[in-house]
């Protein structure tokens, strides 16, 4: 009996819990298929037909797909930038026998700590200086400088696995440094990279303090600092923001739904290092 | 994730074990530095360098738009040390620690439950959980604001169905409550990362341990206790101060949500820090409030580290 009851116990705790994580979300998006009157009437019910006018106030008076352009390209552009600069450094770091190769590690790593509080403001004056305040390509540089050092850690820690006969074989005969990562330590290293593109991508997609700082004029911002503003616009209108937060918040949630495995690898890569 | 965000900060032990110098290989040199170099130098520019620009800022005065910061030594620091509205959002953050801890209890326990063998429906059960862990806390807090409204919220409206009229009030515009609502949201995408993290730690532990509890007598409770909070320790600690310094880095929620207010009740450093800068102008301040800030997370982390390294085998 005591059995049955510890089982119906722990099973109630995971629906209530499943609960707790789905139903705010889904509220939101039944909210946007109403009206804002309707809501305030009853926020628990739904009434036919349903209003998909909302969606078209708030694609048009939000820009976002000015948003959700800028967004993909900060956010692929600054993973392709982070690839690209901590693949050949780790594998610097981890394979070739550099010297001062830890001390230049420990370096890495210090930006792991260094909150963004403690360089976003000389960063504004000296972006303003270069001409790369309110431009992607400027939001692009930041969040790439401070997603390497995650890159170069989780990418170093997988490299030093590599059994080391195979880079000497490949040494031997006779190919050089881009060859060997290009056809050796790539192909091996392929989960890591994964997991850096799907954690980078995510980081830059829900990234606030950059775009804030650095994308402040309207047609260079990203979808989460879009939608501050959107959210300022539409305080009383809860049907439209109800839509505009289900545009922002849907596409994740599907490919999450459909990428389960990659995305979850990818979010909680390093943790366990 | 971010911001994370998303959030994850990786925190390693400093020193793996070197790799065997291989016999008669080639020295230690400066060759391969090419390949770190261009990363090297985008780090260098956009992080080491404004680094040590807010440490020198933070050792003037500057309103952002003069010409040129006044030197004035260390009067910044001391300043900090007598300003109330510093420490007040300092132990906000701490408040809001010791509230992520809650979160991190229940994705343990919500672990335990289902790696139980008995359970069905894991994977959906998983999936679901995980869902508020993957979405930006901009969207979070609107949505979570949209929630926590005196007439329309979801929240109140459910307390007068319940028939708890007495409990609905404006659970953001009331003093009282709104850092613990704003935590309350954090919360709701920290389980289940937690749960996650831990559950990769469950599935390494040798099920021979249960069977032998079991043997001896012991109940599911006692096998949590004393076979899965054991094993999962590193787990445990890992999660512990990976919650604690990103919230010390606080900001997302705070801005969307609260704005600090009401009065400066859920203001964290952070948002103090953006507030001093970027709406009073007080630069040079600002940069030594994020200074001490960099600081007590550089002392946390290696304070962490040195715990680890003493642990490993």
């Amino acid at each position: 009996m005591n059995h049955t009851l510890q089982r119906m116990s722990a099973h109630t705790a995971l629906v209530v819990m499943t609960l707790v994580s789905v139903v705010p979300l889904l509220w939101i998006w039944l909210q946007s298929l109403r009206t804002s009157t309707a809501t305030a009437a009853d926020p628990f019910g739904l009434e036919w037909p349903l209003r998909f006018a909302n969606y078209v106030t708030a694609w048009n008076a939000g820009r976002f797909s000015d948003y959700l352009i800028n967004s993909t390209v900060v956010a692929a552009g600054t993973v392709a930038l982070v690839v690209v600069l901590a693949f050949p450094a780790a594998y610097a770091l981890a394979l070739l026998d550099l010297r001062w190769a830890d001390a230049t590690f420990l370096l890495f790593l210090l930006g792991l700590m260094i909150p963004i509080w403690s360089i976003v403001i000389p960063l504004f004056y000296q972006l303003r200086s270069l001409g790369l305040v309110n431009t992607l390509a400027g939001a692009i540089l930041i969040e790439a400088t401070l997603g390497l050092p995650f890159a170069i850690f989780l990418l170093r820690a997988n490299l030093r696995a590599l059994p080391r006969e195979m880079i000497e074989a490949g040494r031997i005969d006779g190919a050089g440094d881009l060859r060997l990562m290009w056809s050796i330590v790539r192909p091996l290293a392929v989960p890591a990279l994964g997991a850096i593109v799907v954690f980078q991508f995510m980081t830059s997609w829900n990234e606030l303090v950059v775009p804030l700082f650095f994308l402040q004029t309207d047609d260079v911002r990203t979808l989460p600092i879009g939608l501050t503003f959107f959210q300022g616009r539409f305080t009383t209108d809860t049907a439209v923001l109800a839509a505009g937060t289900t545009i922002a918040s849907l596409p994740v949630v599907i490919v999450y739904l459909l990428f389960n495995r990659q995305f979850v690898n990818g979010l909680t890569a390093g943790a366990t290092k | 994730m971010t911001s994370t965000a998303a959030p994850v900060v990786a925190v390693t032990r400093t020193r793996a074990p070197a790799p065997p110098r291989r016999p008669g290989g080639r020295r230690r040199s400066l060759r391969g530095y090419w390949l770190v170099l261009p990363a090297l130098a985008l780090y260098a520019a956009f992080l080491l360098w404004p680094i040590g620009q807010t440490v020198w800022l933070s050792l003037t005065d500057w309103n952002g738009l003069t010409a040129s910061p006044t030197w004035t030594g260390l009067d910044n620091y001391r300043r900090l040390i007598g300003d109330e509205r510093f420490f007040g959002s300092l132990g906000n953050n701490l408040v809001w620690v010791a509230g992520s801890w809650l979160a991190q209890g229940l994705g343990l326990l919500l672990a335990a439950i289902l790696s139980a063998s008995w359970i069905r429906g894991r994977t959906l059960y998983r999936t679901l959980l995980f869902v508020p862990a993957t979405m930006a806390l901009v969207i979070v807090g609107i949505a979570w604001d949209q929630i926590y409204r005196p007439e329309t919220g979801l929240l109140n409206v459910a307390l007068e169905h319940a028939g708890l009229d007495s409990l609905t009030r404006g659970w953001l515009s009331e003093s009282g409550t709104a850092m613990g609502a704003v935590i309350a949201t954090a919360n709701w995408t920290y389980y289940g990362f937690a749960m996650v993290i831990l559950l990769g730690g469950l599935q390494n532990i040798d099920p021979h341990l249960y069977e032998a509890a079991a043997l001896d007598g012991a109940n599911a409770r006692q096998r949590f206790r004393h076979v899965t909070v054991p094993a999962l320790r590193n787990h445990i600690t890992l999660l512990l101060v990976v919650s604690f310094i990103n919230t010390l880095k606080t900001f997302d929620l705070v801005y969307v949500m609260t704005n600090g207010g009401p009065g400066h009740s859920t203001e964290v450093v952070a948002y103090y820090i953006y507030a001093l800068a970027f709406v009073t102008h007080r630069v040079g301040y600002a940069a030594a409030a994020a200074v001490v800030l960099t600081v007590i997370i550089l002392i946390i982390t290696v304070m962490f580290l040195r715990v680890r390294e003493r642990e490993r085998p």
